[in-house]
């Protein structure tokens, strides 16, 4: 019982410390200090997107990892013409323990030379209503959109369950 | 004589396997009395816990159109699937959604396919009535977040539910509750093993 209340004590905390208000994208997504002025980069860039398999007519979560350039971006949308519907995403917890999904209000900021990761449990981009499966293999061609940088063309792996990897904040 | 000696050793015996099991492995709720009829992916009608008894059990519960929180919950219960190696033929594994109006038998069958998870797992489905009565009883909660309705005139809604998977033993009894997405899987194994 008490290897049962340390597991639940961080999702308790996690509870009593949000509402369904926005959440803080700190506390559900990894966001690292900016880089020092040597190695800022030219220009935002995307890396390590992945999605799950997902049959036909299901509903598709992609994650990534931003990382942006010498001025503050915004994710403000996507597109993906084999969804009927892409919104941006975020997971949060109600002030009573559930977990619900909804759209990210504002979109995902991410600050000059700083890397932003839509991960499990936090910022994704939601592919609703597949026109055709997503099958392990395959890559599905999205763009994303930012305030400053514009459309963002990017490629992105579909994995098998197994090859989905937990966040790297857990 | 030989009888005698035969249950006071089968009775020794059970004595050791129950002082044996972890203090915190404690039953928390008990199920055995309960009954529900479901569906599995297969539309094959499943008496829970009845036709799944005799192993214990790793129970989760989701829906298909969940692709984070729930996606997560999948593949855990898959790690922790891997993790039993051989022994996953002594546990059953169990998913059953909250969204039986869009998880239709088919719709998870589609997803078993999808996911490659194999006979020993039941995805489970069923009246909105009893999944309701089901959820109640082992406190899953969910509810309808958001409500839309696209170009197409299709409606398209999200849950914000319980993140929860439970380990219940031959018996039917709940003996621990984890995060479903975000509890180790090799602590839940060797929760599991802890039961052979």
């Amino acid at each position: 019982m008490l290897r049962r209340s340390l597991l639940l004590l961080p999702a308790l905390l996690l509870a009593a410390c949000q509402t369904d208000t926005p959440a803080d994208p700190s506390e559900t997504t990894e966001i690292t200090p900016p880089m020092d002025a040597s190695s800022t980069p030219d220009a935002l860039s995307v890396s390590d997107p992945f999605t799950a398999a997902v049959p036909a007519q299901g509903t598709g979560g992609v994650f990534l990892t931003l990382t942006g350039g010498p001025t503050p971006d915004t994710l403000i949308g996507a597109s993906f013409a084999g969804a009927e519907q892409v919104e941006v995403h975020e997971t949060y917890d109600t002030e009573d323990g559930l977990r619900g999904m909804r759209e990210a209000e504002g979109g995902i900021p991410v600050p000059a030379a700083s890397t932003v990761e839509l991960a499990p449990g936090g910022y994704h981009i939601m592919l609703i209503n597949l026109a055709e499966a997503a099958t392990e293999g395959d890559t599905l061609d999205l763009t994303l959109e930012f305030t400053q940088a514009g459309p963002l063309e990017v490629r992105v792996p579909v994995l098998g369950l197994d090859q989905i990897q937990r966040p790297s904040a857990e | 004589m030989r009888t005698s000696l035969a249950l006071f050793l089968a009775s020794s015996m059970l004595l050791v396997a129950c002082e044996q099991r972890p203090d915190y492995l404690a039953v928390e709720d008990d199920l055995t009395d309960t009954s529900w009829t479901l569906l599995d992916q297969d539309s094959t009608a499943v008496t829970f816990p009845a036709d799944l008894g005799g192993k214990p059990m790793l129970l989760s519960a989701v829906y298909t159109n969940c692709p984070d929180v729930c996606i997560m919950t999948m593949r855990n219960l898959r790690e922790v699937h891997q993790a039993l190696g051989a022994d996953t033929a002594n546990v059953t594994f169990t998913v059953v959604s909250f969204d039986p109006a869009r998880d239709t038998p088919s719709r998870l069958r589609a997803y078993a396919d999808t996911w490659r998870i194999g006979p020993g797992w039941r995805l489970l489905t069923g009246d909105s009535t009893t999944v309701a009565s089901f959820m109640d009883r082992i406190d899953v909660r969910y509810e309808i977040s958001r409500r839309d309705t696209l170009l197409s005139g299709d409606t398209i809604y999200s849950i914000s539910h319980t993140d929860k998977a439970l380990l219940i033993d031959a018996d039917g009894q709940v003996l621990e509750t984890y995060s479903g997405s975000a509890s180790p899987a090799e602590q839940i194994a060797g929760d599991i093993r802890e039961l052979f």
